[in-house]
């Protein structure tokens, strides 16, 4: 599922209750489905009821994760699109927004480090505002 | 009996251990087969047989038809509990067949006619 595609809902379930499909044609369609979602062949054929849960289950993540991505993709799409405009826009002599030089801090952990790259710069700053002076 | 477990069947004839169940892959093969899962009751003749046979799929695919044929006429036949175990291997059927329509929907009920 790299390219972030997920099959479509299983609405074909209903179709062998009302006849619209045989049991052969939902049991394809069934082991499609599981296959479509990262099984094995031979998982889907002869795999414990267990594996059939799991995937269920990773599949689920897997699109909540899909989802997430696009939305930070969305949002990286918006900044750059305001940072263009914001330039292109800008009054003579000035300059528009930058891009943001790193990735929005997503984690705790790159929480901390922008925090600290920003006390770093505030000092930078301070030492230079003393030196002018 | 936790419903992620699949319901078996294990006998032993001539030192030979069997165990007998049903996956996907069988009922995927009976039904290729012509297996008729609505009108299980009304072919007493033949669906006895082919649940016991079909119940090979799983696990000894390669034992041959004339093999199942004997431990057929073992166990089904020439045995006062026979009936009792078409019973339980048509109840092991339509459990696997109402644990495939259950997944992953899981609101679709399934009832055999």
């Amino acid at each position: 599922m790299g390219d972030g595609v997920t099959p479509p809902p299983p609405n074909y379930y209903n179709g062998w209750q009302d006849n619209s499909l045989s049991l052969g044609q939902f049991l394809d369609e069934w082991c499609a489905y599981y296959m479509a979602i990262g099984m094995t062949r031979n998982e889907v054929m002869n795999g414990e009821r267990d594996a059939f849960d799991d995937y269920d289950r990773a599949h689920e993540y897997r699109r909540v994760q899909n989802n997430q991505s696009y939305h930070l993709e969305g949002l990286y799409n918006y900044i750059a699109l305001s940072c263009a405009l914001s330039s292109a826009f800008a009054e003579k002599g000035k300059k528009g927004t930058p891009y943001p030089p790193y990735p929005i801090p997503l984690t705790q952990t790159e929480r901390e480090a922008e925090k600290k790259r920003n006390i770093e710069k505030t000092l930078e700053w301070v030492k230079k505002r003393k030196r002018n002076a | 009996m936790d419903k992620r477990e699949r319901k078996k069947i294990k006998f032993s004839v001539d030192g030979v251990d069997y165990t007998l169940e049903y996956t996907v892959a069988s009922v995927r093969k009976m039904e290729r087969d012509g297996f008729n899962f609505n009108k299980m009751e009304d072919n007493i003749v033949n669906a006895p047989y082919d649940l016991f046979s079909g119940a090979f799929i799983a696990r000894h695919n390669y034992v041959p038809a004339t093999e199942r044929d004997r431990l057929y006429e073992l166990l089904v036949n020439e045995n006062e509990e026979g009936q009792n175990l078409v019973e339980c291997l048509a109840d092991m059927l339509k459990d696997e067949l109402e644990w495939i329509v259950s997944k992953p929907s899981g609101n679709v009920t399934w009832a055999m006619a």
